[in-house]
């Protein structure tokens, strides 16, 4: 076949066409081997081959590329990220609110996964007018994290470990929801920060956990972000539930609790509810948020709490 | 005060020496500070480097040409500026208290900036340096405005002024602070410390040819100035329009300090202490004091920003709090040395 076509057109000319059409197809692989995505913070990113050093710019990053398996690949982490234990042995580039630029450019990374809320603009663009390729996250809530863990998981060709995991994520919350849906929704506020007490209003992904767990978030009805709220307005509030994160340490968060119990007239004292929560599992979107949300669950319906534990029981060891 | 006044004369070869001097060290600060960082780079390579070779690496490359040097460089020129800035300050108003933020700069400059981080959104984002430089301009005029009186200029009212409005734009900086999200606090904190991070090449030219612009016409003004310390009176009959000076000075420091402090935010200190550190090392000439305090600015301020990157790399400290922490004590030390200068 291709001896008489050879004979027909003329050898030269079938020569150039199969070194056009050698190029066509390469030209074509080479695409099909760069990967182009939307980010989270809407902007176009095209990645050539699968990125061998990575830089995560936040400690939930962190978290969710050991989760997709990348021990290997992550450089650089920034400070405070602790989990899991790998990563505290990896370099650090400061920390996510003031990142150290000449760390980052001194790592050589191939790709830099940074977050909208918490990373500095100007020091995102700064790295890209130095020719570093950001990816920009903003998981929000549980939806956004896991087109977080797509977008990770395509551009670093981790598509199916992404997927099974947020299959995981997706079946451990559905049966949370589902025992906690007709039970009563207790008023739960979630302090974040102490003197002066902060707490988790609307929009925050604290305040979507609360809703998940089956309990209603009073610190929603004070305003969008994190709040500051005076004590004498916490008091009007009546929590029947009172969460702290814990902040930096323990030592703190046990000081903040013991203070609430000045305050008997409220009904979380009263009854005994107030519980410290660790603030790395529902701070950090990251698939360990799934655990967080098991922890506030059981502290929001402690009376089904076994229930949780029988029917969740497997998690722990997964993660 | 005493220091203020006595002006022995100097000659224009001892100017130059000083001026050539303090330029080579200034030049050793540079390098040696592009060499400092929390990459370790090799001496031997920065050595080759230094003497012309080229960086082969490229991610050496970058750091050295895209992050390092252009901060030095922008951190020297803030420097220079905010110390200058003082010496002419303390002689205009004749108080070795006076400093670049006497004026209210600070606090007008610190408002401004707050103020688009803080209410940034729409049309109000403005960016943060162009706030900061409209903040600190505003708030000149208004001092200048209020302390007028017939188009005249009492210094000491004016001094006094400039205390009231940075005493009242720093409660409204309080009301801004309590106001802002937990998230934004720390941007806003390593502002008001001072903060060099994100130097950029276009920033350097401007504020290069601003520093040379405000280094001549101080120059210009050397004598006036030397001779307004002897008195409004006495230097009005030699012969120096003093309103006019003054007006044209004030105008000019206000101007190049606010340019400082829009790309660097808040860095107090350096424009307090160099002059003086220059005033007892090479006496009161303004000839002297004006050249030699911008270079010596420039060199102090770029020995603290190297501080401030490495000792507790790999996070930074505000440098505002190393010019605090070095001046301070080197200072008194200096002035208990230096007896009754």
């Amino acid at each position: 076949m291709l001896r008489s076509g050879l004979d027909v057109l003329g050898g030269r000319m079938l020569w150039k066409r199969g070194i056009l059409s050698i190029a066509f197809w390469a030209a074509l692989a080479q695409v099909a081997c760069s990967v182009e995505i939307v980010d989270q913070a809407g902007r176009k990113v095209s990645i050539e081959s699968a990125p061998r050093r990575i830089v995560a710019l936040a400690p939930s990053i962190a978290e969710c590329l050991f989760a997709l398996g990348l021990d290997e690949e992550i450089v650089g982490v920034t400070e405070y990220t602790n989990f899991p234990p790998q990563a505290l042995s990896k370099p650090k580039v400061g920390s996510y609110i003031h990142l150290q630029i000449e760390a980052i450019v001194g790592l050589k990374p191939d790709l830099i996964v940074a977050t909208m809320e918490g990373n500095p603009k100007s020091q995102v663009e700064q790295m890209e007018r130095l020719g570093l390729k950001v990816v920009v996250t903003n998981p929000r809530t549980l939806d956004d994290l896991y087109e977080t863990l797509l977008i990770l998981g395509k551009i670093l060709r981790r598509e199916s470990t992404a997927e099974h995991l947020i299959e995981n994520m997706r079946g451990a919350i559905r049966t949370l929801s589902g025992l906690v849906a007709s039970r009563p929704k207790p008023r739960v506020l979630l302090q974040v920060g102490s003197n002066p007490m902060v707490v988790a209003g609307d929009e925050t992904l604290q305040d979507h956990l609360i809703k998940v767990a089956g309990g209603e978030n009073i610190g929603a009805s004070q305003g969008r972000g994190y709040i500051p709220l005076s004590l004498e307005r916490a008091i009007t509030l009546a929590p029947e539930v009172v969460l702290i994160s814990s902040m930096a340490d323990s030592l703190t968060a046990e000081r903040v609790k013991e203070s609430w119990k000045r305050w008997p007239q409220i009904p979380a004292v009263a009854g005994g509810r107030i519980h410290v929560i660790d603030g790395d599992l529902i701070d950090r979107p990251s698939p360990r948020i799934v655990e967080g949300l098991k922890s506030m669950t059981k502290m929001i319906h402690p009376e089904i709490s076994s229930l949780i534990e029988d029917s969740l029981g497997e998690m722990g060891d997964r993660s | 005060m005493n220091s203020l006044k006595k002006v022995p004369a100097v000659t224009g070869s001892f100017v130059l020496v000083c001026c050539i001097l303090g330029a080579a060290a200034v030049a050793v600060t540079i390098l040696v500070a592009i060499c400092i960082g929390p990459t370790p780079l090799s001496p031997g390579k920065m050595i080759s480097w230094i003497i012309g070779g080229e960086v082969p690496d490229p991610t050496e490359r970058t750091i050295l040409m895209e992050i390092r040097l252009p901060r030095v460089l922008l951190t020297g020129l803030v420097g220079a500026l905010l110390s200058v800035c003082g010496a002419v300050l303390q002689a205009l108003l004749m108080n070795p208290l006076a400093e670049p933020f006497v004026l209210g700069i600070s606090s007008g400059a610190a408002l401004g900036a707050l103020s688009s981080m803080v209410l940034g959104v729409g049309l109000w984002s403005i960016g943060t340096s162009t706030a900061a430089f409209l903040g600190a301009v505003g708030t000149v005029v208004l001092v200048l405005a209020l302390a007028g009186e017939r188009g005249r200029v009492n210094m000491t009212r004016l001094l006094l002024t400039g205390v009231i409005v940075n005493a009242f734009f720093t409660s409204m900086i309080m009301l801004l602070v309590s106001l802002s999200r937990t998230e934004q606090l720390h941007s806003v904190l390593f502002w008001l410390y001072g903060d060099l991070s994100g130097a950029r090449y276009d920033q350097i030219w401007l504020m290069g040819a601003s520093c040379m612009g405000g280094l001549v016409v101080f120059f210009a003004h050397a004598r006036a100035l030397n001779l307004m310390g002897l008195g409004e009176q006495v230097a009005e009959q030699l012969g120096v329009e003093v309103q006019r000076s003054r007006t044209l000075l004030i105008a000019m420091t206000s101007l190049l300090t606010a340019l400082a402090v829009s790309s660097s935010g808040l860095i107090g200190f350096v424009g307090l202490i160099v002059p003086h550190l220059m005033r007892m090392a090479l006496g009161a000439d303004h000839r002297v004091l004006i050249p030699t305090s911008a270079l010596g600015g420039a060199i102090f301020l770029i020995i603290a920003d190297a501080l401030a990157r490495t000792i507790v790399s790999p996070s930074e400290v505000p440098v505002g709090v190393i010019t605090a922490a070095l001046g301070a004590p080197f200072f008194i030390l200096l002035l208990r040395a230096g007896g009754n200068t």
